[in-house]
């Protein structure tokens, strides 16, 4: 890779550049990275990929007029033409009073270090990832006699150097390191299929359990095996980790405050009120130790910090990049991010996760008498809309009887409303697990009463 | 572009340690991204992705590498790197004899009248301007007009191993008005996006004002909307934005990736009944300027129509160049990609369900209760098992064979396989949908198509009860 001081020199010239060409002010955002990953299927490698990226995204303003552009050319040259469209594209812009760089007092690149690579990373050789994954796809194959293949297992790691550099005098870089594991397989009994997935994620491979990936992956389809629809009831559905997990990232965009400036958040009037159980506490820490959605500096150049977002039920704030901050007068929460260099910077969270509570999942199921456990949510991008806060959604998971698991349920509907599923959350157990989807999202267990299930 | 002897070049140097079949996919692609929001053009974004993605396949093994460098020097540097990485693998292999590269006739063409280039920022700006003043005057609740306008120029050019030599020019061109309503305390939200294979002649037929005025209608009618009743239902699907039940309930299935490993309920049943009688399906890039069209598939394979289901009985299934040769099959012209950073998949164009005898009134004048799901947001399907679930953004309640009042938040949840044995009807006026369509984490345009159906049943889940 490149060393990150070259990267960031190159970042503070394009900035400069974009000011040469006529800008008030610029940033430039560069990304620099390496990443392979290997699929396996039946035993066999089925897939290697490997690629080195680039990328520099220049953001110029003109008299409050914001212009973008974005190129894969990170020569000298290649940084200066794309600073010269950027200050152009800023003419077909209007003007706003609230554009600009980030006003901080933390000109300088804080001085953290929030363990985002790893020693181990490069340490394993292309045959000991190969094996990994071939070790996920024999352990899901082993855990049961009806799980009868793979829809895909992957073993994939990402190496990457972001550096950010303004005209007011902001200049930062650092290196993430990531490593993921993903399995999906089906099992299959009487002409029917399940599918199953799970999911790992650290900053080296070492950090990964290939046997539990695979063995997670089997159990989740197996255990669906048999199921139908069911009778329309409203009961409580208890959500699994990595449902819930599914959930916050549909509920996120309504916490993103120039949303809720701009009438695009059912949690617009909330803040200050008491809009969640009091069990409910949500926390973005954009500084977690390890965390995959942890950065220094967001991707305007604020130190990220740790927001408490809904405490013991109560919304605190919600989350500001620059342009939202200066708009409601008030400081951003380090959660200006992009999804790459493509895009200006919007608004995002770090990594957010539900406080974890007292109880273990096996006492929270115990505590219900007529429920569902809720093992996949489907079509929330379709049925959840954090502007309305309407809620629907297919779902699929097991039937609680009296404190115990029982017959699996599927083609059924979840209906509600965002809000009322914050307020009824009723038990948020000890067990958490993150998933990063776009932003790191956690969640443990959580249980929520008075959902109407649609089936039969 | 790259020269034509530099490609052959880097497949000899990517086959010299093995492996059947080599690729070399180069791409530049312009965007241009304009956003409106509270009555200001708040950005103006612009830029270029160019780059060069290779593969091998040795076995039933891809090995895939892409770069941002376009220089002979650097291709052949990644060609060397991947014959490395197969050697590594397999051992040193026999290498094929080279076929000489042959352009392919492409006999599909998407005239663009306006290019994208052709058009100045400040028209572009006028454009959104003039469907958020449109959004806003169509009604009175109006809280936000979200409007983003954006088009891109993507050419490609593509070389393999067997002597395809291919080339083409994609142009996209969509508007995007997201309105959001609110009355008291209820806040509704709808958009429309229009989109074609095509330049700013888009706005000729389909005017900014038609696409302001279709979201704000639909945001102002929701806060009258009732609850979506819920339970076991019969469907009317409107036609053009139902499409998407079909791509994601049943089109998903039919790719040969997911028939391959046995993760599609339509595995091996070619020549069995799959749907009801009357119901014909195919999958079409030919189409002229459709959203999901193109003159050549990201392999080099010309556009055609592949037919999926005719009258009830499966047909056929969609393929990449690598699922057609391990399935002994013609491929398709479904290997497609994001981006010169992915590798190509078998994936859906423009897919369709073939226009029937009926109308809608006629299918309306059986149902004593059920409901009639005009328009259709995104949706989310098992593959495996077939299992789907849909958001209805524009549905209303159909009571004794009228359509009454308009609905809110219902979703449909159903059995791709299922539904489409349960189709009663099909209409005569088929019409199409823009969408972008993500798998194993890529989004390409994806066309829909659909003229109105009456399913059986379906569950709806709805707050209603």
């Amino acid at each position: 890779m490149m060393k990150k001081e070259a990267l960031v020199e190159l970042a503070a010239k394009a900035a400069d550049a974009a000011r040469a060409a006529g800008a008030d002010a610029a940033d430039a955002y560069l990304t620099r990275g390496r990443r392979m990953s290997v699929d396996v299927y039946q035993g066999e490698p089925e897939l290697f990929e490997s690629a080195e990226t680039a990328g520099a995204g220049i953001r110029a303003f003109r008299q409050g007029r914001l212009g973008y552009s974005y190129t894969t050319d990170l020569s000298e040259e290649g940084l200066a033409a794309a600073a010269r469209v950027a200050y152009q594209n800023a003419a077909a812009s209007d003007p706003d009073e609230f554009n600009g760089l980030p006003v901080t007092a933390d000109s300088i690149m804080p001085d953290v270090d929030l363990d985002l690579t790893s020693e181990e990373y490069s340490r394993p050789t292309t045959a000991e990832k190969i094996a990994f994954a071939l070790e996920v796809e024999k352990t899901a194959l082993a855990t049961d006699s009806r799980v009868t293949g793979s829809e895909s297992v992957t073993y994939a790691e990402e190496e990457e150097t972001v550096a950010l550099a303004n005209t007011a005098g902001f200049a930062g870089v650092y290196d993430r390191q990531t490593c993921y594991s993903f399995a999906d397989v089906m099992a299959e009994e009487k002409g029917e299929i399940q599918t199953g997935f799970s999911y790992a994620a650290g900053h080296s491979l070492a950090e990964l359990d290939a046997a539990a990936t695979g063995r997670e992956a089997a159990e989740r389809a197996v255990v669906m095996l048999g199921g139908s629809t069911a009778p329309s009831a409203t009961l409580t559905a208890v959500f699994d980790p990595l449902v819930f997990v599914q959930l916050l990232t549909a509920i996120a965009p309504a916490l993103n405050a120039e949303a809720a400036q701009k009438g695009r958040s059912f949690l617009a009037s909330d803040v200050g009120r008491r809009v969640a159980a009091a069990a409910f506490t949500l926390v973005d820490d954009g500084h977690l130790p390890a965390g995959l959605g942890s950065a220094p500096f967001d991707d305007e150049g604020v130190a990220t910090q740790t927001t408490p977002v809904f405490e013991d039920g109560v919304l605190k704030t919600l989350l500001f990049n620059s342009y939202a901050a200066r708009t409601a007068g008030t400081v951003s929460t380090g959660n200006g991010r992009r999804g790459s260099f493509h895009s200006v910077p919007g608004t995002s969270p770090t990594n957010m996760f539900v406080k974890p509570g007292e109880p273990d999942r096996a006492a929270i199921i115990a505590g219900v008498e007529t429920g569902i456990y809720v093992m996949g949510l489907q079509g929330l991008h379709a049925g959840v809309s954090p502007v309305t806060g309407q809620f629907s959604a297919g779902a699929y998971g097991l039937r609680i009887k009296s404190g115990r698991l029982a017959e699996p349920i599927r083609e059924v509907t979840i209906a509600s409303t965002c809000a009322a599923i914050l307020n009824n959350i009723s038990a948020v157990g000890s067990d958490i697990r993150f998933v990063p989807m776009g932003a790191s999202f956690g969640s443990p267990t959580v249980a929520v009463d008075g959902i109407v299930l649609s089936g039969r | 572009m790259v020269d034509q002897n530099v490609l052959d070049e880097v497949l000899g140097v990517a086959l010299a340690h093995g492996g059947y079949f080599a690729e070399v996919f180069i791409e530049s692609k312009v965007t241009d991204n304009l956003r409106l929001e509270n009555h200001k053009i708040e950005s103006f974004s612009s830029g270029r992705d160019r780059g060069a993605g290779l593969r091998v396949i040795s076995g039933a093994a891809t090995y895939f590498i892409h770069t941002d460098i376009l220089e002979p020097a650097a291709l052949l540097a990644s060609a060397k790197e991947l014959a490395i990485a197969v050697k590594a693998q397999r051992g040193a292999g026999h290498s094929p004899v080279l076929t000489r590269l042959q352009p392919v006739n492409a006999t599909a063409v998407h005239p663009v009248a306006i290019p994208p280039d052709t058009v100045a920022q400040a028209a572009k700006a006028d454009l959104a301007r003039r469907a958020d003043a449109e959004a806003r005057r169509r009604s009175k609740n109006i809280q936000q007009v979200t409007v983003m306008l954006a088009d891109s120029v993507q050419d490609i050019q593509v070389a393999n191993s067997d002597g395809v030599y291919g080339i083409d020019k994609r142009t996209l061109t969509r508007i995007f008005v997201f309105a959001v309503t609110k009355s008291g305390e209820r806040v509704e939200s709808a958009h429309e996006a229009p989109g074609i294979q095509g330049g700013f002649e888009l706005f000729e037929t389909f005017t900014p004002e038609k696409a302001g005025r279709a979201a704000a209608e639909r945001a102002q009618m929701l806060l009258t909307a009732v609850d979506a009743p819920s339970g076991s239902l019969p469907v009317v699907l409107g036609n053009g934005t139902g499409g998407v039940l079909f791509h994601e309930a049943s089109g998903h299935g039919l790719e040969a990736d997911a028939i391959r490993k046995g993760a599609s309920v339509f595995a091996g049943r070619i020549g069995e009944v799959v749907a009801a009688p009357g119901v014909s399906a195919a999958d079409d890039p030919s189409l002229p300027n459709r959203w999901g069209s193109f003159a050549l598939d990201d392999e080099g394979v010309p556009a055609r129509e592949t037919l999926l289901i005719e009258n009830g009985i499966l047909r056929g299934f969609m393929y990449d160049l690598l699922t057609a040769r391990l399935a002994g099959a013609e491929p398709t012209p479904n290997g497609r990609r994001q981006s010169f950073r992915h590798v190509p998949i078998p994936r859906m164009t423009n897919t369709y369900i073939k226009p029937g005898p009926d109308t809608l009134e006629d299918m309306l004048s059986g149902i004593k209760k059920g409901l009639y799901a005009k328009a259709l947001g995104g949706g989310e399907v098992n593959p495996a098992t077939g299992d789907y679930v849909f958001g209805v953004t524009e549905g209303y309640l159909i009571e004794n064979g009228a359509i009454t009042s308009p609905v809110r938040g219902a979703v449909l949840v159903g059995n791709g396989p299922q539904t489409l044995l349960d189709i009663q009807m099909v209409g005569s006026d088929l019409d199409f949908d823009a969408g972008m369509c993500g798998k194993a984490g890529q989004s390409v345009p994806a066309g829909t198509g659909q003229p109105s159906l009456k399913i059986k049943q379906l569950t709806v889940g709805g707050t209603g009860g």
